[in-house]
């Protein structure tokens, strides 16, 4: 299954979905230093957004999540990916400058997250803003088998 | 103890710590005595 996507900030990435039941604030509410979510009141509260496609319908604030979010790129403990639903442009700067400040990209789209489930194999392919696109794959049968394409 | 809801939100899992969350009447009164105060019952 292929869709189309709106690129935030470019790249590729591909690893298994962690779609997030709530949003959550990188600041706050990520570990940069292991990646795992340390927002208590998250449902999802101790599982690993590293080398994950992130999926979150909605940003959740707090401004500093830029800075998480670049510190996580290059603490390589960042998502592979991060698909939205609506655009964040507070993640988006996070990954547009840690690619400018360490080279490392960590792809952020818009597009529709309807019938993505945590679990499956997600590819973004997020380098032309004309040709971005989103590939869902079915269940990896090792969930830790994912990796960062930069 | 804090009188910001965010920090009484993020606080647990940033610091480790159980979160009273009070007033700022609370919140001096809780500095002065070193435990937590509540200034009205």
């Amino acid at each position: 299954m292929t869709r189309p996507v709106r690129v935030l900030s470019a790249g590729r990435g591909q690893g298994v979905a962690l779609v997030l039941l709530e949003p959550v604030s990188f600041w706050g509410g990520v570990d940069p230093a292991t990646g795992r979510l340390i927002d208590r009141s998250h449902p999802q509260h101790g599982e690993s957004v590293a080398g994950r496609v992130l999926v979150m319908a909605v940003g959740r604030g707090s401004s500093s999540s830029s800075a998480v979010l670049a510190e996580s790129i290059r603490l390589g403990t960042a998502p592979a990916a991060i698909v939205l639903a609506h655009p964040d442009p507070i993640l988006t700067v996070g990954a547009i400058v840690a690619e400018f400040l360490y080279g490392r990209r960590c792809p952020v789209v818009v597009g529709a997250i309807e019938g993505i489930e945590t679990g499956l194999r997600i590819v973004v392919e997020a380098d032309a803003p004309d040709a971005a696109r989103l590939r869902v794959g079915p269940a990896s049968v090792d969930a830790s088998d994912a990796t960062h394409t930069s | 103890m804090t009188n910001s809801g965010k920090w009484a939100h993020y606080g647990p899992g940033n610091l480790g710590v159980q979160v009273a969350f009070g007033d700022l009447e609370d919140c001096v009164a809780s500095a002065a005595e070193g435990r937590v105060v509540r200034v009205r019952p």
